[in-house]
């Protein structure tokens, strides 16, 4: 578990001319993220929750994971981005965020995407209704846009924060 | 720093913590038997071994204090000095400062050390001796004069000279023990850390020399010495004789030694021309290659054939005894994490085979399976415990130290050293059991003089007894001393304003008052007690551990405190509630007693929320469903269960819609996401897969508490009264 440490950052620290980095992309909505594919441990169909009481509501619950107990969070929710409806292809992602291990849902995982780093755009702030802080920014493709999300950003200590002060 | 040094490190530090406290326990021992030879040998095998492996992993300042140390340990040993209750407590003070450094350098492993002032005492001691009867006055001077010097020049000239005045001064006898036990720890290391070295050779080796050794209990011992003297001076660092040592014994105890042979021998030894300071790499050398230099390094058949089969015995032997490993603790969480899960598997495949397994053969398998896994998981649980000796052998440290402040004379017994517990218990265990322990001898026990006149022998005694009673391991303090006086407790806690004077509760309760904050009988700070907090401390600490203290007292004859834990705090007896849609576990050592509340009892106070008027206590009563903004199911009070919740406070009470049932839980660690959320001890998975968060009503409501507790305990005085 822990050999995967630190792997969100990958696309940040990586070598700017270094080969392809491989991103698993997957659609919120409409549209369509990608993260780092080192930072996936694995992907899983959504399973049975327990919410967690005065947790923010994007905190789905908390599931078990082969004896492991997992947050799972519903990162539409926290994005502000409306779920598919009748959607039959929501999965988990079971990320490794600096050895912590959280359950994101999407609306569908799309593919696996390989490019190398100086191919990513900046952030341009107009196309998507996401937080720019969340992003590293953009690969296009013929006409299709990925937005690569910074997992660690989005649920940020800031979040854990919120967490320990509600509680509190 | 290179990785593998590092771990080299890492792992001495480890090891020698562990010798460090058999060291104290030798020195304890050797104060209550002055005259045995046997521990001081040992104690000097334990010296010389931490010498030998600090100086070899490269900490140089802990090998010069320990050599200092030794040079006292010889001179009692060889009876230049008497032992004396001095000497045991400057022995005891090098080992503290050992510890000490041994303790820094785990966490700074470029710390220094000034070890000038208690070097400065050895050197008195040491000069004191040499001088022989002479004058306090020779001693003073000494000691002025090894001030007087740099003392790190000191420490280093020393140094330098240490080989020589090691080899003229030990005598063969506790060398060839040293070596011995050095391999052994060695072959530990060896085996632990580097797989890649063949571990299979080394353990025959030393545990051929353990054979040999103990067959050459019967052999001549000028002739060894002899030999052993010869070898020695051949050899050009101290642990050379390791194997010409052992060889010689070898030789000699299959009564075929000659002079040619052991020159052969010792030629051979002289080959592994090796340098001083990697003696771990000398030992995997040195160590290994035993078996060689008596096969093939000596010409002499008899010697070839014979060792062969010595050695195969006692490698057969030493399979038979408990070795082990060290393996990490989040291994081991992990490993624990998996069987449950599979045991949760197994119970459900097990509730399937009822309804749609026909087949005889994997209804039998399955029914198999379940007995596996349950096995599996005690072992993986059982992975986790320690025997609590380590922590109870502090005890008589402590049992020492106090009752020499307080000049009382004190005879500690242990118990059950063997009770096993889990690591993460023990080590919050220790602190709570000085406070009792120092209290039994401070407070317990009376004077020599006062127990003559009661009739009581003069030694005071305190027992410590460790047992498992259920699911709990139980540690019982006792002394045999006066037992603790109700009325002054009373007097004090009226003083103190802990206790209401109108106030009426018996002998009994007042006894428990001791565990109050700021509680302390004494007027007098000192040293070892008084400053109102042990007793605090024992119960907030043990309580921390969802254990539990209880005293019971008899004036005149002593008392008994009584800890009872938890045996491991990865499982918890649990009671399932059900709140609305949602489950949650309360751990059951928080559960007082839980009601159906009729009408008469509940009532609303404006202001004050609702309480429970429960046989005369007034309980304010939470629920729980708005609390955690959980839906709950509709109706009134008297619909759903009230549980009263004993509390570090007052007791309260939850309501809940129903309770489920009571079972064992693993406790699941949350994630660091919400690990933080108050009221959340953590998590469990439940029968049906889910997890359910276990939580901890003390902390949820502390905040509620104590906004209102001191009205609600006015209150309650005056309402009760």
């Amino acid at each position: 578990m822990t050999d995967e440490n630190n792997n969100q950052n990958l696309a940040i620290v990586a070598d700017e001319n270094s080969e392809l980095q491989r991103f698993l992309e997957f659609s919120l909505g409409e549209e369509d993220y990608a993260i780092p594919l080192l930072s996936v441990r694995e992907v899983i169909s959504v399973p049975e929750t327990t919410p967690i009481p005065k947790a923010p509501s994007h905190f789905l619950g908390i599931m078990n994971l082969r004896g492991q107990v997992i947050s799972v969070v519903d990162m539409r929710t926290k994005l502000k981005i409306k779920a598919l409806e009748n959607n039959s292809e929501e999965s988990v992602i079971i990320v490794d965020i600096d050895g912590m291990n959280l359950g994101i849902v999407v609306d569908s995982i799309n593919k696996v995407l390989a490019f190398s780093l100086n191919e990513i755009n900046d952030v341009p702030e107009i196309e998507t209704q996401v937080n720019a802080e969340y992003i590293y920014g953009v690969y296009r493709k013929e006409d299709s846009l990925t937005v690569l999300l910074n997992v660690a950003k989005v649920l940020d200590i800031a979040d854990v924060n919120t967490l320990k002060k509600k509680a509190a | 720093m290179e990785d593998f040094e590092k771990e080299l490190k890492e792992d001495f530090l480890e090891e020698s913590l562990q010798l460090l406290e058999d060291t104290e326990q030798s020195f304890l021992a050797l104060e209550n038997d002055k005259e045995s030879s046997e521990l001081l040998d040992q104690i000097f095998r334990l010296a010389h071994n931490l010498k030998g492996t600090s100086r070899a992993v490269g900490f140089g300042e802990v090998a010069e204090f320990t050599h200092e140390m030794e040079n006292l340990i010889l001179k009692v040993k060889t009876g230049e000095l008497p032992v004396s209750d001095g000497i045991v407590s400057l022995l005891l003070e090098c080992n503290d400062h050992i510890t000490h450094m041994i303790q820094t350098l785990k966490d700074d492993m470029a710390e220094t050390f000034e070890s000038e002032a208690i070097v400065v005492k050895i050197q008195g001691a040491l000069g004191g001796e040499l001088n022989g009867d002479q004058s306090t006055a020779a001693v003073s001077e000494s000691v002025e004069e090894v001030q007087e010097d740099v003392p790190s020049e000191e420490v280093v000239a020393e140094s330098g000279a240490w080989e020589d005045d090691d080899q003229e001064a030990i005598d063969e006898d506790s060398l060839v023990a040293g070596f011995e036990q050095e391999i052994i720890e060695e072959k530990e290391v060896v085996q632990v850390d580097s797989p890649e070295v063949s571990s299979a050779e080394p353990e025959i080796s030393a545990a051929a020399l353990e054979a040999l050794r103990e067959l050459g209990g019967d052999l001549d011992e000028s002739v060894l010495n002899e030999l052993s003297e010869g070898v020695v001076k051949e050899a050009e660092v101290e642990e050379e004789p390791e194997i010409s040592a052992a060889a010689v014994e070898a030789l000699k105890e299959l009564g075929t030694c000659d002079e040619g042979l052991i020159s052969d021998l010792q030629k051979n030894t002289k080959k592994e021309d090796l340098k001083f300071n990697n003696v771990e790499k000398r030992n995997e050398e040195n160590v290994t290659p035993i078996p060689v230099v008596r096969g093939d390094g000596s010409p002499v058949s008899v010697t070839k054939a014979a060792p062969a089969p010595v050695a195969k015995k006692a490698a057969t032997k030493k399979t038979g005894e408990d070795e082990s490993i060290r393996v990490s603790l989040a291994r081991v969480e992990k490993l624990n994490n998996v069987v449950g899960e599979l045991v949760i598997l197994q119970t459900v495949l097990d509730q399937q085979r009822f309804s749609s397994v026909q087949d005889d053969l994997t209804n039998k398998s399955i029914s198999q399976l379940g007995k596996l896994s349950k096995e599996i998981q005690e072992i993986s649980m059982s992975l986790r415990m320690v025997p609590v000796k380590s922590t109870l052998q502090k005890m008589s440290r402590i049992v020492r130290d106090t009752s020499k402040a307080l000049d009382k004379d004190v005879k500690l017994t242990l118990f059950g050293e063997e009770t096993e517990i889990d690591k993460t218990v023990l080590e919050h265990l220790s602190d709570p059991l000085v406070h009792i322990v120092r209290n039994a001898v401070d407070h317990g026990l009376e004077n020599t003089v006062d127990r003559v006149k009661a009739g009581k022998s003069e030694v005071g005694n305190v027992t410590i007894r460790a047992l498992h009673e259920g699911n709990n391991l139980v540690i019982e303090i006792s002394d045999d001393g006066g037992g603790i006086p109700a009325d002054i407790i009373r007097g004090k806690a009226i003083e103190k304003g802990i206790l209401n004077p109108n106030e009426q509760i018996s002998d009994e309760e007042v006894i428990q008052l001791i565990f109050h904050p700021g509680f302390s009988t004494k007027d007098q700070v000192t040293e070892v007690s008084g400053r109102g907090v042990g007793m605090d401390v024992v119960k907030t600490n043990i309580e921390k551990l969802s254990g539990e203290v209880k005293v019971k007292t008899e004036r005149g004859k002593g008392s008994v405190f009584k800890v009872v834990l938890p045996l491991t705090m990865a499982i918890i007896d649990g009671m399932v509630i059900r709140v609305g849609g949602e489950k949650f576990i309360i751990p059951l050592n928080q559960v007082h007693e839980s009601l159906k509340p009729n009408e008469e009892i509940v009532h609303e106070v404006t202001g004050w929320g609702k309480c429970l008027n429960l046989r005369g206590q007034v309980l304010p009563l939470f629920n729980i469903g708005s609390t955690l903004s959980v839906k709950t199911d509709e109706g009134v009070e008297t619909d759903k269960i009230a549980i009263i919740i004993q509390s570090t406070e007052i007791p309260f009470a939850i309501l809940v819609d129903d309770i489920l049932h009571q079972q064992q839980v693993v406790i699941k660690n949350l994630g660091n996401e919400i690990k933080n959320t108050k009221g959340f001890m953590g998590s469990s998975i439940l029968g049906d897969g889910k997890p359910s968060f276990i939580l901890d009503l003390n902390e949820l409501y502390s905040g509620k508490m104590k906004k209102s507790s001191s009205n609600i305990k006015d209150n309650l005085i005056g309402r009760v009264a």
